[in-house]
């Protein structure tokens, strides 16, 4: 018999079933080290929740008192700020926030930019916006800089979007498909107005995912005046931007002109034809009647399910033709 | 003779040995991947992305598809569970499969449901539909009464009727976390689409309280059966899937939980409605389609999201189940058993697929000789005491060792279990495993293995089943 590892695999095993016992003792310390810290940032909220809610309303300055002291507090003002902003924010309380995170958070946040830990950076990175810390700007620059994630780098656009919304168009016309199309809407729709119409101009110049995004945005922002910009885009020789500016066009909730509607019913395109029978719910029912004869027995069967709505005033309409005919 | 019986136990003691060697080597590589990828996401703050998700401008919309095939005891906690979700656009569609109980009743009742009409498109073929309702308190619910055609015909009907272009698929006894479907959805969202399918964690219910639909203070089972259940659902999903997901090399999403794109879903046919596992059926045929058009689209396992899930508690049930298990793996692995070592498919077809042939499903055989082969070496003394040591330490290795490591990175990472004490609970149980739960859990899957060999030469006669969730594969 050949001579086998018994002892090694023995000595393997015993190894790491020890090893394992050692982990285990480490995260129940860790454990126990969480619960301490969980414990000191209910106490800091209980000490300071009305001298919180003094000071964001405006009532009084920030005391010293206030300064978090370590990890444990800075996560109780973390819940503080977060529970504020989400729910009672205002330009004042905002500023209050910016003000007392810039004076008394930026140095923890520095040092989490600089960690090596993913989860690490990406929350501060979510702070500083949230918070307004312009303090970092430079260090959030300097991060994007380097190699980051995905998602890292949308957080840097929002962050330069915050901080230096002058010329964001400009350094950033062409993410290269960095960023997905729903980070690209959010981008977007978080634009201030200056920001977001100096993009529209320039929709020419914007990467196709962005300029399909901005479309999608005009239709979610239900803005009439921007009517006319999405009409001039229902005549690109780009189907998708067509399709997408005729869906805004049916976001904006009106009653739309019998020009587009026209194009849209006798376009050969399903999708525009689709949206055509969205659109004609809008219309007086003898109004609507006349298109949707006329996409009645559309070859899409996507279409014809749109007209369902509309299906027994069209029987009524065809009887009534039917007997006058007679 | 004796010389012949050496040869023999020499021969087959390598090959359980060598068999052991690859799957521990396999494991730990899965095991450290999967330690990686939690502890690069172990700190993150999530509830950041949930927000930003839970608004309706970013988010996608989703048709939730529920399978109910005799499911009275379970389908109101679970329609609550998912009326409550936190996500901003969806439609709820339960699809009641011929239900003997008062399923359909029930539903109907509870949420004051009347005859509706619902736009559907006959993409994939199906039993007939009977009725439709929708709920007048919830007017996103949906409930669709069809013949018995089993879970994939039921899943295939909820396509055909889905209005929005991904769909959810949930069993009729599982409760969702509120925000698992934002987060499960959050690689398809940031994707552009290269995402077609992503499966969350599904996890035992048992022994927690559910209250209208929420998981109520979480804790173990007082059950060493169901334990050792949630101990093997935590290895399975946090080692195994989170390295096969970081590789594009998943084959099985649990079709407890997980969300598909309708177009990829249908390219792909569908639902099959002979096959027993349908969820890791529509996930294989899905990579099938990928590599075959050449399409770089993905399926994605992610950890975080949780679906609570009943686990049998007796063995004659968690019988049955692993039987079926079994059965379903062996049914997609022969059905597409051209894919393996295929270089066309890619690492699904390299290493996947003979991962899956290899040790889930040839595994049990070797595994349950190597049980053998110990205790007929104990017998046999002298010389094969050594190989029977040496395999019973690299079962303890394979077994115990990963169980414990599992729970540890599990409770280091996500920490479901906060108490200790039940930590140390699954930790305790995890030591007792080689020597009851898993032996038995070998018999069980190589039944499966016998009754599904004995079944292929008749493929098309395949028993139906109905859309019963017990017994589906997680």
């Amino acid at each position: 018999m050949i001579g086998l590892p018994v002892g090694w695999v023995l000595g393997g095993v015993a190894f790491l079933l020890g090893l394992l016992l050692l982990l285990t003792v480490y995260l129940f310390i860790a454990r126990a080290a969480e619960e301490k810290r969980a414990r000191r940032a209910s106490a800091y909220l209980e000490r300071h929740a009305a001298a919180w809610f003094r000071h964001l309303r405006g009532f009084e300055p920030a005391g010293n008192e206030l300064a978090p002291q370590d990890r444990a507090e800075v996560s109780a003002v973390e819940e503080v700020f977060r529970s504020y902003l989400n729910n009672l924010a205002g330009e004042g309380m905002q500023n209050r926030i910016r003000e007392f995170s810039n004076r008394h958070l930026a140095g923890f946040y520095r040092k989490k930019l600089k960690s090596r830990n993913w989860s690490d950076r990406l929350n501060a990175l979510y702070r500083i916006h949230d918070f307004g810390i312009d303090a970092l700007a430079e260090d959030c620059r300097a991060l994007a800089r380097r190699e980051v994630s995905q998602e890292e780098r949308f957080q840097l656009l929002l962050i330069d979007l915050a901080f230096r919304p002058d010329g964001f168009v400009d350094r950033n016309i062409r993410l290269n498909g960095n960023i997905s199309e729903v980070e690209n809407k959010e981008l977007l729709f978080r634009m201030p107005e200056a920001v977001f119409d100096e993009a529209a101009s320039r929709l020419d110049e914007l990467e196709k995912d962005t300029q399909y995004a901005l479309v999608d945005v005009l239709g979610m922002k239900q803005d009439l005046a921007r009517l006319p910009f999405l009409e001039k885009l229902l005549g690109s020789t780009d189907q998708e931007l067509r399709i997408r500016a005729l869906r805004a066009v049916d976001a904006l909730g009106i009653r739309t002109p019998d020009g587009i509607l026209r194009r849209a019913v006798d376009s050969p395109v399903w999708q525009e034809r689709f949206i055509a029978a969205r659109m004609i719910r809008r219309l007086p029912e003898s109004e609507a009647l006349r298109y949707a004869e006329k996409l009645a027995g559309d070859e899409s069967w996507l279409v014809r399910e749109e007209l369902r709505g509309l299906g027994p005033a069209l029987e009524r309409r065809q009887l009534e033709k039917e007997a006058a005919l007679g | 003779m004796n010389q012949a019986l050496e040869w023999i136990m020499l021969f087959f003691g390598g090959l359980i040995f060598a068999y052991m060697l690859v799957v521990i080597v396999a494991y730990s590589l899965m095991f450290l991947f999967a330690f990686l990828e939690l502890k690069k996401q172990r700190r993150l703050d999530r509830r950041e992305l949930d927000e930003r998700f839970v608004d309706a401008f970013y988010s996608k919309p989703v048709s939730i598809l529920v399978p109910a095939y005799n499911e009275e005891a379970g389908v109101v906690a679970s329609i609550h569970s998912l009326l409550n979700l936190d996500y901003p656009q969806t439609e709820l569609l339960v699809i009641d499969d011929g239900s003997k109980d008062g399923t359909a009743a029930l539903v109907i009742g509870r949420f004051d449901m009347v005859p509706a009409e619902k736009p559907m498109l006959p993409q994939l073929q199906t039993k007939p539909v009977k009725e439709v309702y929708r709920s007048r308190i919830h007017p996103n619910l949906w409930l669709i009464r069809k013949e018995n055609g089993g879970k994939g015909d039921a899943l295939n009907v909820g396509i055909n009727f889905a209005r929005y272009p991904y769909f959810c698929t949930i069993d009729g006894d599982s409760i969702l976390d509120t925000r698992s479907l934002l987060r499960v959805m959050k690689p398809i969202m940031t994707s552009n689409g290269k995402v077609v399918a992503a499966g969350g964690n599904v996890r035992i219910v048992n022994g927690l309280t559910v209250d209208y639909g929420a998981v109520d203070d979480v804790r173990l089972s007082g059950r060493a059966l169901v334990v050792m259940q949630v101990v093997e659902y935590l290895r399975a999903f946090l080692m195994g899937r989170i390295a096969l997901s970081k590789f594009n090399m998943v084959l099985i999403i649990s079709g407890a939980f997980s969300v598909f794109s309708k177009k990829f879903a249908i390219a792909a046919g569908g639902y099959n409605t002979t096959t027993i596992g349908e969820d890791m059926e529509m996930v294989v045929k899905i990579q099938r389609f990928l590599k075959e058009q050449k399409l770089d689209n993905r399926v994605e396992f992610v950890p975080d999201p949780v679906c609570w899930t009943e686990a049998p508690q007796s063995l004659s049930i968690l019988r049955r189940q692993r039987r079926r298990w079994h059965q379903g793996l062996l049914e997609s692995l022969w059905a597409h058993r051209r894919m393996t070592f295929n270089p066309k498919y890619g690492t699904v077809g390299m290493i996947s697929f003979p991962y899956f042939w290899l040790v889930e499903c040839f595994g049990p055989v070797i595994e349950l000789g190597g049980y053998i082969y110990v205790i007929l070496a104990f017998f046999m003394g002298g010389i094969y005491y050594e190989y029977a040591v040496l395999l019973m330490l690299l079962f303890i290795l394979y077994g115990t060792v990963f169980s414990i490591g599992s729970v540890l990175l599990e409770s280091w990472s996500l920490n479901a279990f906060p108490k200790r004490r039940d930590v140390l609970r699954m930790m305790a149980l995890s030591f007792t495993e080689v020597v009851w739960y898993k032996p038995l859990t070998l018999v069980w899957r190589i039944e499966g293995l016998i009754r599904s060999m004995f079944r292929i030469s008749s493929w098309g006669e395949m028993e139906r089943v109905g859309a019963t969730t017990k017994g589906a594969s997680k």
